[in-house]
């Protein structure tokens, strides 16, 4: 497994599939909401993530539904997903926390 | 379909295959939800704009270069991008290290060796810029080397720093003579700018010899300048020349690797092709100097060197990279 830090784009992307399949539309719109409207996926960024999530065994697909008379393919996180998901987070967690007992020190 | 539906699909005609099967439908169905919110005015009028043109070009110049998932023969065009930009890169290293250690030798700063009876030695603010230029190109090199993240801005502010130079040049007389030159550095850069990022190359023994074949002519330079100081033989000058000495290495990569049977072939023998290609810019002015007897049988000589082995290991490269499926990921 890579142990290189995921980039922010691919880190959003497998947030916003972390709780529930999502279509391509669907994950801009999570991307959005978890970054609090500071990122907005182009379309080619998320499908350059996509499609190198699913080379690497981190999303798959999960299905299609017509919306509007246009197929919308779901996709879905698998375990090496989330567990490089929960390794991301691990990983900031701990430098927010070294970072913030370095703040509680107040400089003399 | 709808006339902009039309117009975005031809947009994602410039992604390759695989790739354009498995994601056109669905980046189409992502792309017309985004942007046209059910305007049909928009809809029938409306055209892709300029950043989405730029995105969908982005995406299919990572897939044209390997990205994971892009086909078998993109991803060997991207290991030969990478190689041209380590290569070059750690060729350009040894230069700009070489010039770090002249100009120190010059300003007598160089431990253990005396500095030359040359002078007061002048060192303006473009001297500086060049130091620092120097030193991120030493840098550039070691982080292609190693596939570091650092390798892509780096790769770029050195082409930034060149393009400032040749701006400056800009309507001087000096500009005609150093653009070849310029155009022969820039190579490699924008291949490091390009280059899919990745683990370090394995087994790096060649852009590490290719270094080292850099660096080894530019001492036997110093070695013939030192014998020889008041009248140096012409036709030798010019292996103090670093970008003849770059020509040399590249002869004799290029018939190592055309000699040598390995089971793999194409990457290395058209990276070595494209740089002998991106060299004769800058042998090629160093043609026309008033320059002593016996320097431009030397050069010329180094340049139809590099044509031929150019022409060789392109040819050998081509072949190996056509045999490659174009649509079969890797």
């Amino acid at each position: 497994m890579d142990a290189r830090p995921l980039t922010e784009p691919t880190f959003l992307v497998l947030a916003a599939l972390a709780d529930r399949p999502r279509h391509g539309y669907g994950v801009i719109g999570e991307v959005e909401e978890l970054s609090g409207g500071r990122v907005t996926l182009r379309v080619g960024t998320l499908y350059g993530v996509l499609d190198r999530l699913v080379a690497e065994g981190r999303v798959e697909p999960d299905r299609e539904e017509v919306h509007a008379g246009r197929v919308r393919r779901y996709h879905r996180l698998t375990a090496a997903g989330r567990q490089a998901l929960e390794a991301e987070l691990a990983r900031q967690e701990s430098n927010a926390r070294a970072v913030r007992a370095r703040l509680a020190v107040r400089p003399a | 379909m709808s006339p902009l539906e039309q117009r975005y699909r031809r947009l994602l005609t410039w992604l390759p295959e695989p790739a354009r099967s498995r994601w056109a439908d669905d980046m189409t169905e992502t792309w017309l939800e985004a942007t046209t919110a059910d305007d049909p005015e928009y809809a029938e009028f409306g055209s892709p704009s300029l950043a989405d043109r730029l995105d969908v070009a982005r995406l299919a110049l990572r897939l044209r270069l390997g990205a994971p998932g892009a086909s078998v023969r993109a991803v060997a065009t991207g290991r030969t991008v990478r190689l041209v930009a380590v290569a070059g890169t750690v060729a350009l290293a040894s230069m700009a290290l070489m010039g770090l250690v002249t100009t120190a030798w010059l300003h007598g700063v160089l431990p253990l060796v005396d500095a030359p009876d040359l002078g007061p030695v002048r060192w303006g603010p473009w001297d500086a810029v060049g130091a620092v230029s120097s030193g991120l190109t030493v840098a550039l090199g070691v982080c292609a080397l190693r596939g570091l993240a650092a390798t892509r801005p780096l790769a770029l502010a050195v082409l930034v720093a060149l393009l400032v130079e040749v701006a400056m040049g800009v309507g001087g007389p000096g500009l005609l003579m150093s653009l070849p030159t310029q155009l022969t550095v820039a190579v490699p850069l924008v291949a490091a700018v390009l280059a899919p990022t990745g683990p370090p190359v394995r087994r790096p023994w060649w852009p590490v010899w290719l270094g080292l074949l850099v660096v080894a002519p530019w001492a036997v330079g110093a070695l013939l300048l030192t014998l020889f100081p008041a009248d140096p033989p012409g036709g030798l000058l010019p292996l103090s020349d670093p970008f003849v000495q770059l020509g040399i290495a590249l002869v004799a990569t290029a018939g190592v690797l055309l000699v040598r049977r390995r089971p793999e072939r194409g990457a290395a023998e058209l990276a070595t092709a494209v740089l002998g290609v991106a060299l004769l810019p800058a042998l090629v002015s160093r043609l026309p100097y008033d320059t002593p007897a016996g320097y431009t049988p030397t050069v010329l000589a180094a340049t139809l060197g590099v044509l031929l082995s150019a022409a060789a290991t392109g040819a050998v490269g081509m072949r190996a990279l056509r045999t490659l499926p174009a649509d079969v990921p890797a």
